[in-house]
């Protein structure tokens, strides 16, 4: 009988999948077990499909066995955050108005990891639409945090995160808008990457801000990150904005450190409205890498701020030009029929039921920038401070090879204490440039602080250049060296 | 909506504005959720505001960042057919469907 100390790495099960030491089918009861256990107060899914995991677990055991090759995530059980398209079970977006969808097509980062030979457990709850930072926004039922579980896991992908962090799979997939993989990865002690834009296909991603939208990997360690992302990175052709850029295998020069490391620590990341836990595990960091050999160097980055207004422009008109396919007529929840209604009504009416109040708001001000007299006003600036806050990164790229700073301004809140929309906004200061700027960014635990009787874990962000993934890799797997992780949560 | 392009939010939003908006949106809102989202959208435009505090002189617009050359220019399929989704795949998923037909309502009344 497997025990909880049995839940290996991803890396480390792969391995002993791949040689005949493990079971994949073992594996996947395993991971079946604790999500019985524990997800009844987590909420991490959505849907969980196990009978059909247990048969690819069963079959990958049959081809190690017979002596055929198996794919670089053999045995992986992968959770899938439940906007990104599935052929498995629905594709909901934790959205009443998705609630019956079923996707006709699989997204292509899906496709590529069932390719190689990782196994889909399950689609995790989300903020509806990717939109909310605190898992708190699902129609489906507030997502909690596996550390305390009063807590929230963050957003978007906050039954992602937390069933990573739960050790209700291998690993798990995330999408990032304005932080939405490396957010709630700080939140739940996990590794979350969000690539450059570009690098990974967006196809099968239900669009939200698709200047913006990338998928990553929400893992328990450097390395697994890292191997997820080789395998769903790289050009698609159905996807005209991924990017045809080698993908970089690192193997095993992720242990190796980066000779002479040059980290940009930004003034305006330390920031005095910051928790103090959150500076000094910053401060911690830069410590730890500079004695990995690493030089610190003072950079500035004056309109970090100015990065929540440019965002709540831009994402939110990306939006509402996205969600107008939603109109209740080709698929998704239409509202009952309504003599003499006409084809407006009957749009409205099916979006004011199948939207939740969070989405609606973003539709609201998307609307609102992008409507007659506003548009240069607001959606032209945004997008012209969009280009200062990239040519900032650019100059501050010239004097280091990575930022370091924190992921989010706190660690956890507890359920219910961000009630006002503005303020759960600002909690993504640290993260959205990079979606601005489309360069890539990595969370990355730094130990945990005792808050109200529970520890919580506490995360430092890294972010490098557009498709600058392996120094950003290598870099992380210095700091985690140093730092350690903080393993999986305590099960309750 | 009041106000111009110099001074977008110089004047409170109006319930009014508010339900322009939802229009524009195809939005129904109940009237019980109007005035939270005034307050909601006055908020968030009042600190979206800031950017009218960076100096854009000159700048150009950036609508996306993939930096062309990662890009690989424009990309354009050839013209053959490919592999599309099945038809009937699409109507069993739309939410009311006459035979080959998705049904909506009458799209021109009698006077049109």
């Amino acid at each position: 009988m497997a025990t909880d100390a049995d839940l290996l790495e991803l890396h480390e099960h792969v391995a002993a999948v791949s040689s005949g030491r493990r079971s994949a089918e073992e594996g996947v009861r395993l991971v079946l077990d604790r999500i019985e256990r524990l997800d009844r107060t987590l909420r991490c899914y959505h849907e969980v499909f196990a009978a059909e995991a247990l048969a690819a677990g069963r079959e990958i055991d049959r081809r190690v066995r017979s002596g055929e090759k198996v794919g670089p995530l053999a045995g992986a059980c992968v959770a899938v955050k439940d906007n990104l398209a599935t052929r498995l079970g629905r594709t909901t977006c934790s959205s009443r108005m998705l609630e019956h969808w079923r996707s006709p097509y699989e997204a292509t980062c899906v496709e590529r990891l069932v390719a190689a030979d990782a196994i889909v457990i399950g689609k995790t709850n989300l903020d509806e639409f990717a939109m909310g930072s605190s898992g708190e926004h699902c129609a489906w039922g507030v997502i909690r945090n596996p550390w305390d579980p009063r807590r929230v896991p963050g957003g978007s992908s906050a039954g992602s995160a937390a069933a990573v962090a739960a050790g209700l799979c291998h690993v798990a997939l995330g999408s990032d808008t304005g932080g939405s993989i490396r957010q709630p990865a700080a939140f739940c002690g996990c590794v979350g990457l969000k690539p450059s834009y570009g690098r990974v296909s967006r196809w099968g991603l239900v669009a939200f801000g698709s200047s913006l939208d990338q998928v990553g990997p929400i893992a328990r360690s450097v390395r697994d990150a890292s191997l997820v992302l080789e395998v769903i990175a790289g050009e698609d052709r159905r996807d005209a904005t991924s990017a045809r850029m080698p993908v970089e295998r690192l193997g095993g020069s992720l242990e190796e450190p980066v000779e002479g490391l040059r980290v940009g620590l930004p003034r305006e990341y330390l920031s005095e409205a910051n928790d103090p836990a959150v500076n000094a595990a910053v401060r911690r960091a830069a410590e730890a890498l500079e004695a990995a050999g690493a030089t610190i160097v003072a950079v500035d980055l004056p309109l970090t701020e100015v990065g929540i207004s440019t965002y709540y422009v831009i994402a939110p008109a990306e939006a509402s030009s996205n969600l107008a396919r939603f109109d209740g007529i080709r698929y998704g929840h239409r509202a009952a029929p309504v003599a003499g209604e006409d084809l407006a009504e009957l749009y409205a009416r099916s979006r004011g039921e199948g939207f939740g109040d969070e989405v609606k708001r973003r539709i609201m001000i998307g609307t609102y920038v992008l409507s007659s007299g506003y548009y240069d006003a607001y959606y032209r600036r945004a997008l012209q401070v969009r280009r200062l806050i990239a040519e900032e990164f650019d100059r501050a790229f010239e004097r280091c090879d990575v930022l370091l700073g924190p992921t989010a301004p706190t660690p956890a809140f507890p359920i219910g204490a961000q009630q006002d929309p503005l303020s759960m906004y600002l909690c993504d200061v640290y993260t959205v440039n990079a979606d601005i700027a489309g360069i890539c960014g990595i969370s990355i635990p730094a130990g945990t602080t005792a808050v109200d009787g529970a520890a919580l874990p506490l995360a430092v962000q890294l972010q490098a250049p557009a498709f600058a993934e392996g120094l950003l890799l290598r870099a992380s797997r210095m700091l985690e060296q140093v730092m350690g992780t903080v393993g999986l949560a305590p099960a309750r | 909506m009041s106000g111009g392009t110099d001074s977008p939010s110089a004047e409170p939003l109006s319930r009014g504005d508010v339900l322009k908006v939802a229009r524009l949106a195809r939005l129904r809102l109940h009237p019980e959720q109007v005035d939270r989202m005034r307050n909601d959208l006055a908020a968030v435009l009042s600190h979206i505001d800031r950017l009218r505090g960076v100096d854009c002189t000159g700048v150009e617009p950036m609508n996306q960042p993939l930096a062309a050359s990662a890009r690989g220019g424009n990309r354009l399929d050839s013209d053959e057919p490919g592999e599309t989704l099945d038809v009937e795949a699409i109507l069993a998923r739309a939410p009311v469907r006459e035979g080959t037909f998705i049904a909506v309502p009458k799209v021109l009344t009698d006077g049109d």
